[in-house]
């Protein structure tokens, strides 16, 4: 299949080029052959002189040369009347308005055919130039190939700051209409493109088609005016049987200038692009296919314009609007394809051959996800990554950004896996529950209902629920898994989410690094995945992009410029206040004190911006939640607690030691050792690195924040408010607050470290040097140690999946068919405490120590309940028990509790045993009368609201949004690398 | 002036971290509002006393209660009272035998206690015979009773409750379980009493001698039920004494019997391990002077799933006395004691392990004309304990006041010589088991039953409740 001739000039290139190179090429005779080459021009002047240039220079001259000039207003008529003259072309000046006339009045110019030789087309463009050996090879190829059409390589011209690049291998059209050039974008020319192939069409600059094929497809349709013309010809040529391929030894440079929009006049040229090539997609549709691929390409359209839209490059939606418009207005050009297609009458196996030189239904998806997969990998090695979000002023080096991504990418590699051991136990059947984890709602559209069905006087749910409902429905709709992820990822996410900010206020990689693991390690440490505590990890996941946006609100009120840190911080922060509100208050403050800073920095212009940027910030947060401030206000206890504090229980504080560890107490905390062996190398690295380095900067801030994170932890560890709707009392978990302490106890230190591990490169060898060598050891052994633990152990502990409940599915089943029937199920604990709840059919989910379970906001009925549970596990054989839980609806009481406990409880009268089971039993009592039946479906007003806070955040996302890189412009390397698809922000 | 300004952000830290630690070092912690109280108010609960249907004896139903609300004596499952308290005394009525309901409602339910006496001459049930009425359960262990031999037991279980209930009895005989006809499925009818004689339950071969110790349990499978033993014992063609026996303690580490009569007479501890492992039982006497252990009863096995018997009157001597069993496995323990006096025929009653009295305890039967009644109180604590013992009538008007001051592992007596009817016991110890010993001169027997104070369980405190989502997940 590989054809080379000898002596090409890539083998200067490609010095293994003739490892390819093969005899046959040699037999080719080109003398039975006549090339007409036709190089049209509209106002090219610019162009022009290289790309005759290129023809006089060819190693293979064309035996007849037409310079066709199709109206143009700048030079181009004199400089192809002074190169026929000189070169004895001919020139023909005409006046049309498409590549396709233009040919055919060159075409028309001559006379005279010559029997005894083949004669080949080669269609030229004013701006590209052909290189010595092009024709050569196109000729060759398609000879040996027998085939009808050849395309030619297409290169971008090399720059001073850019390599040259490869265009096009042959063109074929994606289902959308969108160009396929069968090379990656950007992709650099180096002679990698070896092989040829069947393609479905080509530019038709360069392209070499037989004369007779030509005739009998009545050439280009003067349909496509400027673009997509090749792809239209050689299609039809493949439908028609002919072999169409493209020939990568054959090489033109072609500016692409229309694409570009340089040309003069041009400037619809991205537009008309995607017009045509919608055309064309739909002008070939058959059968059933002629109705569905219009509705299907204008809905296509429609999304790539949001889209484009999102990605703020509005020249781009609007080029995709020219296109829509000119695709739904211009409907007698796809008429006039398919009148030409018809000509044809394909046989069935070419249509299907034809559709084989096409991309797949998915392609577009496929090229989109690897564009964002390999755009992600380029930020997080660097500075910005995921929080560019939330920042302006990010910029890449390059060299520094290969070199590390290597590490990123094995240490996030390594992370994920040691998360999937570690949480070895978080996966399985069942749900995943744990001490402060209840199972996640059942569907979608329960999770949604958790958020959006208001309780009491409240305007909604709580607005973590709204965070839990939206994850969830972006793991395919699966709030289990949602959790799961959260919960297995509790180190991984918040690796991935402190990494910029590392990187942006430490030097040092190896301190970033140590700084990235610690405080991922932290959210595991506080007990998030041993006990469950979505609240935690969200905080630890989205503290370090607040932290980070907040960094780029001070740095673009000094700088003056963009306001999307702002908006990014909104975003991020209203995620942070929707799990655990008592940050809104924090970052107040902390904002009023950078307030001061910049002031007494900056002056009064600075504070003015940063000011301003601080109000937009807050304003995104204020809307987000605004249907959640009334609850905020009335219970002010909410301001306190994260998630589901109800589960939290009152007992007893730790003590200052404990806090000092990372130690908020409850269930499955880590061992002790491990606390004070990790933790205890936190405060040693912090407190030895404020000594040696006490300037350091960001020192100061970062003991503010871990010493403001202890004063919390004790002052809210000293508490007992209410919690929910139905007022539970509980001690607030100090988790959160452990986690702002040690995680500016990890950046006091990683600071301090890396002003010494800076003085320490430019001091002479000492005893320093090995003294910090050990110390940067021993820092990074207790990191492996917290890992090490988390990996082995982190994961056992109560946060378990099972499938084995105290309440039967009958139960709820039964509850579920009689609304405002409800279950009472008690446990009762080693000390005697009896742990109950109130359900309904509908099962205890997420958010339901918020919502108040089954009894909701009836403070009295939960009054009622908390004292019938009481006698009844008193055991008191009181008969009005039973009256009083038909009184409150309850039909069912499942009790876990010692047998003997459960035995007096069977003794009292009106209950009926339903289900037994070691330990636990299930009575039913007779003749309930549903109580009220608690809201289940979402009113209007409800829904609108949501939508509401929904396209709020949109707007603030889109501000925070950074623009697609690739956007218009006037650079015809990055247009055109760009019309290839590139469609990625960067 | 640059040495100074590098100690300063660490001084300061220093002084930060000290503030914090000094605030959680000396700001108190709050605690949560306590949430107290008790089921007394609007609660009603039904205690039902039981007899053989084909008992002719006359019986005395004896009510007492210290507050106020109301408590009511029925028959069960009538409409109409027997007689109705509605302030602090006590009520006593001739009864023949049925089932018995005393409902108390409001106060009534934590401060009240009921009894079926019944005092004879002559017949299988000659002697004095004394049962409490008790609540319904799930589970009933009743220890020390026979199929035969010198002994013949019948449960008596009472359904009151209008639906239909069932219970299955299962035997612990010497050698352990023993296997039994007709022994599951036993339908119970609404608001009625069903006798189920054991005798002839027992299949053949399972047991070799009927006259060894045995213990029963009655399980409830539907329903509720509330179930006593009716015990008769004989030598021969001759009574031995006849008796109700009330359930014991269900199987626990420790059990303690409180009420072991003073005097002569034969003195059976009848030890049960339900379990499957064997255990390893010590039985401790609390003496006037404090606990002791009882010779030969240091370390008593008890196979898996057996029962034993250990002969206690040669070492407790004929002293009043209480008991207290400790074994490394769950066990259920009740003695049978036999009077003995010269000219006089004998009788007996079966004390069993009851639970510590909670604040208070109502003993309905103390004294009348005919039966003298001895108050022991055994304290199992650790530290002293004092007690009340309140005699009073049947207006509830107080006749005498003994404080009693008990050491730890001691048992003291009262012995009510004045005419009274009830007594209340009061106490803030935790460990105080409280039982009278009844004991009759009458129709020329040595007259003897056993009555314990069982605190209502609606006048206990109750457990604390906190609200947790997590309970039904």
């Amino acid at each position: 299949m590989e054809t080379r001739p000898e002596g090409t000039v890539d083998d200067a290139v490609d010095p293994w080029a003739w490892v390819d190179q093969t005899d046959e090429a040699e037999q080719v005779d080109l003398d039975d052959h006549r090339v007409t080459a036709i190089l049209v021009g509209h106002n090219g002047a610019e162009w022009i002189p290289a790309a005759i240039k290129g023809l006089t220079s060819l190693s293979h001259a064309p035996d007849r040369v037409v310079l066709v000039d199709a109206g143009s207003s700048d030079d181009t008529g004199e400089l192809f009347a002074e190169a026929a003259e000189e070169h004895d072309w001919r020139s023909v000046p005409a006046e049309v308005t498409s590549f396709a006339d233009g040919v055919r009045a060159g075409l028309n110019s001559l006379h005279g055919r010559d029997a005894d030789r083949i004669d080949w087309l080669w269609l030229l463009h004013d701006d590209a130039v052909a290189r010595p050996d092009a024709l050569a090879q196109l000729l060759t190829s398609a000879v040996d190939q027998d085939a009808a059409i050849a395309t030619p390589r297409l290169v971008q011209p090399a720059t001073r700051q850019d390599p040259a690049r490869v265009s096009e291998l042959g063109v074929s059209v994606a289902r959308s209409g969108r160009r396929e050039v069968h090379v990656d974008a950007g992709e650099i020319d180096q002679g990698q493109h070896d092989t040829i192939s069947e393609v479905l069409g080509g530019s038709t600059c360069g392209l070499l088609i037989r004369r007779d094929i030509w005739d009998r497809l009545d050439g280009l349709n003067p349909a496509l005016p400027a673009h997509r013309d090749g792809v239209d010809l050689g299609w039809r040529a493949n439908l028609a049987g002919e072999r169409v391929i493209a020939v990568p030894g054959a090489c033109v440079e072609h500016r692409q200038v229309g694409l570009g929009g340089l040309r003069e006049g041009s400037d619809r040229d991205a537009a008309e692009d995607r017009s045509y090539g919608m055309a064309l997609v739909a002008a070939h549709a058959h059968g059933l296919g002629r109705v569905w691929t219009p509705i299907r390409l204008v809905l296509g359209s429609v999304l790539r314009m949001i889209g484009f839209l999102l990605g703020k490059a509005p020249d781009r939606a609007g080029d995709e609007l020219g296109g829509l418009a000119g695709f739904v207005i211009g409907r007698g050009r796809v008429a006039r394809l398919r009148a030409r297609i018809k000509q044809i009458r394909p046989e069935p196996a070419d249509r299907r051959r034809a559709l084989g030189l096409r991309p797949g239904p998915f392609h577009g998806v496929r090229r989109l996800i690897d564009g964002l997969g390999a755009s992600w990998v380029d930020r997080s090695a660097g500075p910005g990554g995921i929080d560019a979000l939330t920042g302006d002023d990010y910029t890449v080096q390059e060299q520094q950004r290969f070199s590390w991504r290597g590490t990123y990418l094995v240490t996030a590699v390594a992370i994920i896996i040691a998360a999937l051991i570690a949480g070895r136990q978080f996966f399985g059947r069942g749900t995943l529950t744990g001490p402060a984890l209840l199972p996640a709602a059942g569907d979608l559209s329960h999770a949604f209902d958790q958020w959006l069905i208001p309780v009491g006087d409240w305007l909604q749910g709580p607005p973590w629920l709204g965070v839990h409902a939206v994850v969830s429905f972006l793991l395919v709709g699966r709030p289990e898994w949602a959790t799961t992820a959260v919960v297995a990822g509790a180190v991984p996410l918040a690796l991935l989410a402190v990494w910029p900010l590392t990187a942006r206020i430490l030097e040092d990689r190896r301190v970033r690094l140590w700084a990235g693991l610690s405080y991922a390690l932290l959210p595991v440490l506080l007990g998030a995945s041993t006990q469950g505590r979505l609240g935690l990890i969200a905080a630890a996941v989205v503290l370090p992009l607040v932290v980070r946006g907040i960094i780029g609100v001070i740095s673009s009120a000094i700088d003056g410029h963009s306001w999307r840190a702002a908006w990014g911080s909104g975003v991020a922060l209203t995620l942070l206040v929707a799990f655990q509100p008592i940050f809104l208050p924090l970052v107040v403050v902390g904002l009023l004190a950078a307030v001061i800073a910049v002031g007494v920095e900056h002056g009064g212009g600075a504070v003015k911006r940063l000011l301003g940027r601080a109000v937009v910030a807050l304003l995104v947060v204020a809307v987000a939640l605004l249907p959640w401030w009334p609850a905020l206000i009335a219970q002010p206890s909410w301001w306190l607690l994260g998630p589901d504090a109800g589960l939290d229980g009152t007992s007893l504080a730790p003590t200052v030691w404990e806090l000092a560890l990372g130690r908020p107490g409850g269930e499955a905390m880590a061992p002790l050792w491990v606390s004070a062996i990790v933790i205890g190398a936190l405060w040693a690295v912090a407190l030895v690195g404020t000594v040696l380095r006490s300037a350091a900067p960001g020192l100061r801030g970062a003991w503010a924040i871990a010493l403001g994170g202890f004063a919390l932890a004790v002052a809210l560890t000293r508490l007992v408010v209410p919690a929910g709707i139905d007022q539970v009392f509980v001690r607030p978990s100090a988790a959160v607050a452990l986690l702002v302490a040690l995680g500016g106890l990890v950046m006091a230190g990683a600071v301090g470290i890396d002003a010494v591990a800076e003085g320490l490169a430019a001091r002479d060898f000492s005893w320093v040097q090995p003294a910090a060598a050990l110390a940067a050891v021993v820092m990074a052994l207790t990191t492996v140690l917290g890992a090490g633990w988390w990996v082995v152990a982190g994961g056992s502990g109560p946060t378990t999946r099972s499938d084995v409940h105290l309440v039967p599915a009958f139960v709820t089943d039964e509850l579920g068919r009689t609304p405002g029937t409800r279950g009472l199920a008690v446990e009762v604990a080693e000390d005697g405490t009896a742990h109950h709840v109130v359900f309904t059919g509908a099962g205890i989910h997420l958010g339901d120590a918020d919502r108040g379970a089954g009894l909701g906001a009836d403070a009295e009925a939960a009054d009622r309940v908390s004292q019938l549970t009481r006698r009844l596990v008193a055991a008191t054989g009181d008969e009005t028990i039973a009256e009083d839980l038909r009184d409150l609806g309850i039909r069912y009481v499942a009790v876990r509790a010692p047998d003997d406990l459960i035995g007096r409880i069977n003794g009292t009268a009106g209950l009926r045993v339903v289900s037994v089971h070691p330990g636990e039993r299930v009575w039913e009592i007779s003749d309930v009368v549903p109580a009220t039946a608690p809201e289940t479906t979402v009113t209007r007003p409800q829904l609108g609201l949501a939508i509401g806070q929904g396209v709020w955040l949109v707007i603030a996302g889109f501000c925070a949004a950074p623009r697609l890189r690739a956007s218009r412009s006037k650079d015809p390397v990055l247009r055109a690398r760009f019309a290839a698809g590139q469609e990625v922000a960067r | 002036m640059r040495k100074i300004d590098r100690h300063i952000t660490p001084a300061v830290v220093i002084a930060g971290m000290a503030l914090v630690g000094a605030a959680g070092w000396f700001v108190p912690q709050a605690s949560p509002p306590l949430d107290s109280g008790t089921g007394e108010v609007d609660a009603r609960t039904t205690v039902v006393c039981a007899t053989d249907p084909d008992d002719d004896r006359e019986f005395e139903l004896v009510a007492a209660g210290n507050a106020g609300g109301k408590l009511r004596l029925a028959e069960l499952g009538q409409p109409d009272d027997l007689e109705v308290l509605t302030e602090p005394g006590a009520a006593a009525l001739k009864v023949e035998t049925n089932p018995y309901g005393v409902v108390a409602t409001g106060p009534m339910t934590t401060s009240s206690a009921s009894a079926l006496l019944a005092l004879t001459g002559s017949g299988a049930d000659r002697g004095l015979s004394a049962q409490p009425c008790r609540g319904s359960g799930d589970d009933h262990w009743f220890v020390g009773v026979g199929a035969g031999g010198t002994q013949f037991s019948t449960v008596l279980v009472t359904n009151p409750d209008a639906q239909p209930a069932e219970v299955s009895i299962r035997f612990h005989g010497p050698e352990g379980p023993l296997n039994a006809v007709g022994a599951s499925g036993i339908e119970v009818p609404p608001l009625a009493t069903r006798a189920i004689p054991l005798e002839g339950m027992l299949t053949d071969g399972s047991v070799d001698d009927l006259d060894g110790p045995m213990t029963i349990e009655v399980r409830t499978t539907a329903g509720r039920v509330e179930a006593v033993v009716h015990d008769r014992h004989q030598d021969g063609t001759e009574t031995t004494g006849a008796d109700w026996t009330t359930a014991t303690v269900a199987p626990a580490l420790s059990q303690v019997i409180p009420g072991v009569p003073a005097g002569a007479g034969e003195r059976s501890l009848v030890v049960t391990n339900p379990g499957e492992r064997s255990a390893v039982v010590r039985v401790e006497a609390l003496g006037v002077d404090g606990a002791f252990v009882l010779d030969g009863a240091d370390e008593i096995d008890v196979p898996a799933g057996a029962t034993v018997r250990v002969p206690l009157e040669g070492p407790l001597q004929g002293d009043a006395a209480g008991l207290r069993i400790t074994s490394d496995q769950p066990v259920v323990a009740g003695l049978n004691a036999f009077s003995e006096a010269k000219d006089r025929a004998t009788d007996v009653t079966t004390p069993v392990a009851v639970p510590p009295i909670v604040g208070s305890a109502i003993l309905p039967i103390v004294s009348t004309a005919d039966v003298k009644g001895t108050v022991q109180l055994s304290n199992t604590g650790d530290q002293p304990a004092t007690a009340e013992v309140v005699l009073r009538d049947r207006n509830g008007k107080e006749i005498e006041r003994s404080n009693v001051e008990l050491g730890a592992g001691a048992t003291g007596v009262i012995e009510v010589d004045d005419p009274a009817l009830w007594a209340e016991v009061i106490t803030e110890a935790d460990q105080l088991h409280v039982a009278v010993v009844l004991t009759s001169t009458r129709n020329q027997t040595a007259g003897l039953a056993w009555l314990p104070a069982i605190s209502p369980p609606a006048g206990q405190a109750l457990p604390p409740a906190v609200v947790d989502p997590r309970v039904a997940r």
